[in-house]
């Protein structure tokens, strides 16, 4: 063995111990800054942004590492919504049992919608997501029975998590709701993060770059892009889940195309590279609509031009342009 | 001493501006009330927005801002016309702000999801909307409503047609194919077989509808007496300009809950002259309160007020009494004195029906008039009948209130 091949061996164990080191850091800044965010805000926010930042990290996995650029995920986000919050509003308030429901009426539509769509590029794709978005709106506008149409689904309770030898817990206080948010939104960021840096997330980033060399390669594109699909479509029932119980309501809004066209701004804003950005992006997104309707009546202009700036002069957004402050201070230290 | 803003300055100034909403009420100051106008500003509603504002800040202005010796403040926030977004600035106007009364949903979907916050926020909603479901379904002990029930107005106008045009019998009916909509035509049906019309066909037409020849073409053919709009707003306008090119004389145009006075300035004269339109308020309601709430609004804003300015008006100076009459500004005190006062409003006398909390208020029935009746650019239309006949209690789905 030469000097140098040995040397290098040796490093290989120090950058694993760094990396992982860095990763656990990481987690334990996300875990304090959950832990701060209901501290310097009112909970209901705290909680909301936490929700979208779960379904923008989602819809992320499709733009930011599928290139699939979807605008309809407000009918993942709206079904999850309004199955979970059928069964709390008529009596079935398990919690495993309604996440289940939200999880798997999400993803369900999901492959539907995929398995019909996957194979569209470009402008057709996106077209199609929109269309099937707006057919999703119309069926629960006009199942009013059911999903209470025009005036949203109603009479949402918060679900109670049954524990063996400990007894009934209820999420009626905003700040358990907030706990059972949290710990759904770093599953969610463990899983996500991890599976964008699994093999198949690779995959999903070669086709992003050039679909046909990765399936020249002998990978099955459509099927991989297909996963990606359903798991964006759960996750998001998830979230809609947690904002009915949230707000113990599902409004006909939320499955809208303009919801569909919020979440795409949240990852814009926030930055379609990294797993923060979404997060970012929805909370500064929240965050200004609130600013911006304070400060004047027709504050979606302002909004609008927001969206715009970052568009043309951060299209990496602003974990983006952190990640380049942060970069060009290192190189700056490194030199002096 | 000239400040120059610099960039830092600037960026604390945003920054506070931003944390205002966002942080904690930790130092509300103690007797003040918070008042919210949660009303849309942008979105499909947006025009009556304003409106909604202006009748509120007049209110409390008018009342010296002050009740019980305690200042009254007035927040206004923008619901979008979404009801995502309603409970959003409901859920933050109440923890962030203070806010323990709130008026202002223009959209009968926003104010019901804001009213499910109203409940377990225990902040009391005085709301206003076309749907039956605030004082049926989904009534609740926080809420209050302002409008008319759709019984109500159904009944007090077609009793109108019924008296006035005897020879009238049959109606078609082209109604709005959401719940507002279907409300209307279901309080139709049930009226139209009390008073002993026959109706003759029915139409729904979607939300923003452009094109109403298709069901015009029906409404000519089936040669009605009455054709009956079970539609609002903007859709409303654009049906009766095209009923008007179809030179049905002979049928008579008739709207319960159709135009306020805020949009029939948007009809020529002849197409509105002898239009029967039922009115949640029309400015010339005959009672103290509304005149000196019309000479107000018009020395300061140079118009007459309309529906959503008589509304916030009217809902405000209500609220403002009843604390007056509980002698106390905690909302469970107020909710009690409003079940059980009557009072002079502008709409004359009125009281809260304690089972279903539906504003007991007349209805009135307007008909245009002529351009060459008109006394002034807005005299659009002399009242000429007024109702107040309540929904009847067994059709009520409004079940036991709540304890407070």
């Amino acid at each position: 063995m030469t000097e140098e091949s040995l040397a290098a061996s040796q490093a290989i164990p120090s950058v694993k111990a760094g990396r992982r080191t860095f990763a656990l850091l990481k987690a334990f800044a996300a875990i304090a800054a959950v832990c701060v965010l209901p501290l310097v805000m009112p909970i209901n926010i705290a909680t909301e942004i936490l929700i979208y930042g779960m379904f923008a990290m989602a819809t992320n996995l499709l733009i930011g590492t599928a290139g699939l650029f979807s605008f309809g995920q407000a009918a993942f986000f709206g079904v999850g919504g309004y199955a979970a919050g059928y069964f709390l509003a008529h009596g079935w308030t398990s919690l495993p049992l309604v996440l289940f429901m939200a999880f798997a009426s999400g993803g369900l539509l999901a492959a539907m919608i995929g398995g019909l769509i996957i194979r569209r590029l470009g402008i057709y794709f996106m077209m199609l997501t929109f269309a099937f978005n707006q057919l999703v709106y119309y069926v629960i506008y006009s199942w009013h029975s059911v999903t209470g149409g025009e005036d949203g689904l109603a009479g949402i309770r918060r679900p109670v998590l049954d524990l063996p030898l400990i007894g009934s817990f209820s999420f009626d206080d905003n700040r358990s709701l907030y706990g059972l948010v949290c710990v759904l939104f770093l599953l969610s960021i463990g899983v996500l993060a991890r599976l964008v840096q699994s093999p198949f997330g690779l995959v999903l980033a070669a086709a992003r770059q050039n679909s046909r060399r990765t399936i020249s390669l002998g990978y099955h594109v459509p099927a991989l892009q297909l996963a990606a699909y359903v798991i964006a479509g759960a996750v998001s029932g998830v979230a809609g889940a947690l904002f009915g119980m949230l707000y113990r309501i599902m409004p006909i809004d939320s499955v809208h195309w303009a919801a569909s066209a919020y979440v795409v701004f949240m990852v814009v804003i926030g930055g379609q590279r990294s797993m923060l950005g979404p997060v970012i992006g929805a909370a500064v997104f929240i965050w200004l609509q609130g600013l911006f309707s304070l400060a004047w009546t027709r504050w979606p202009l302002l909004l609008g031009l927001f969206v715009i700036i970052i568009m043309t002069y951060l299209p990496q957004g602003l974990v983006g342009l952190a990640s380049q402050r942060w970069m060009r201070a290192i190189k700056r230290g490194a030199r002096v | 001493m000239q400040m120059t803003p610099t960039r830092r300055a600037f960026l604390s100034y945003a920054a506070a501006l931003g944390a205002a909403p966002i942080l904690p009420a930790v130092a509300q100051k103690t007797g003040t009330v918070t008042m919210g106008v949660i009303t849309p500003t942008t979105g499909t509603f947006a025009y009556a927005g304003d409106l909604v504002a202006r009748g509120a800040a007049l209110a409390l202005e008018m009342h010296g801002s002050n009740v019980l010796g305690t200042n009254v403040r007035l927040l206004t926030r923008d619901d979008e016309g979404k009801p995502a977004s309603g409970v959003r600035r409901v859920q933050e106007a109440a923890t962030s702000d203070g806010m323990r009364y709130f008026i202002g949903a223009y959209s009968s979907a926003v104010g019901l999801a804001e009213s499910e916050v109203a409940q377990r926020e225990k902040l009391l909603q005085f709301a206003a909307g076309g749907s039956e479901d605030f004082t049926g379904t989904r009534c609740g002990r926080y809420t209050f409503q302002w409008s008319a029930h759709p019984y109500t107005a159904i009944r007090a106008t077609l009793e109108y047609v019924r008296k006035s045009f005897p020879q009238k019998k049959t109606i078609y009916t082209l109604t709005a194919d959401y719940v507002f909509g279907h409300a209307l035509l279901k309080y139709t049906r049930i009226v139209a077989a009390e008073l002993g019309f026959e109706l003759v066909g029915n139409d729904n037409h979607p939300f923003g509808e452009r094109q109403y020849t298709q069901y015009l073409t029906k409404v000519v053919a089936a040669k009605p007496d009455i054709l009956l709009l079970n539609t609002a707003g903007a859709d409303a306008v654009t049906a009766i300009r095209q009923f008007a090119n179809f030179g049905a004389d002979n049928i008579s145009v008739v709207g319960p809950w159709t135009l306020e006075v805020d949009q029939l300035a948007e009809l020529a004269p002849e197409m509105r002259t002898g239009l029967i339109l039922g009115q949640n308020y029309y400015p010339d309601v005959d009672t103290p309160a509304n005149k000196e709430f019309v000479a107000a609004y018009n020395k300061k804003f140079a118009a007459l007020p309309g529906y959503s300015s008589a509304y916030a008006y009217d809902a405000i100076r209500t609220l403002l009494l009843a604390m007056e009459n509980a002698n106390s500004v905690e909302v469970p005190a107020v909710i009690k004195a409003l079940e059980r006062m009557s009072w002079d409003g502008v709409l004359g006398r009125m009281s809260i029906d304690p089972n279903t909390h539906q504003l007991v208020r007349p209805y009135f029935v307007a008909r245009c008039k002529p351009a060459s009746a008109m006394r002034h650019t807005a005299d659009f239309a002399e009242i000429v009948a007024t109702g107040n006949a309540p929904q009847p209690s067994q059709l009520n789905e409004c079940k036991q209130m709540p304890e407070l």
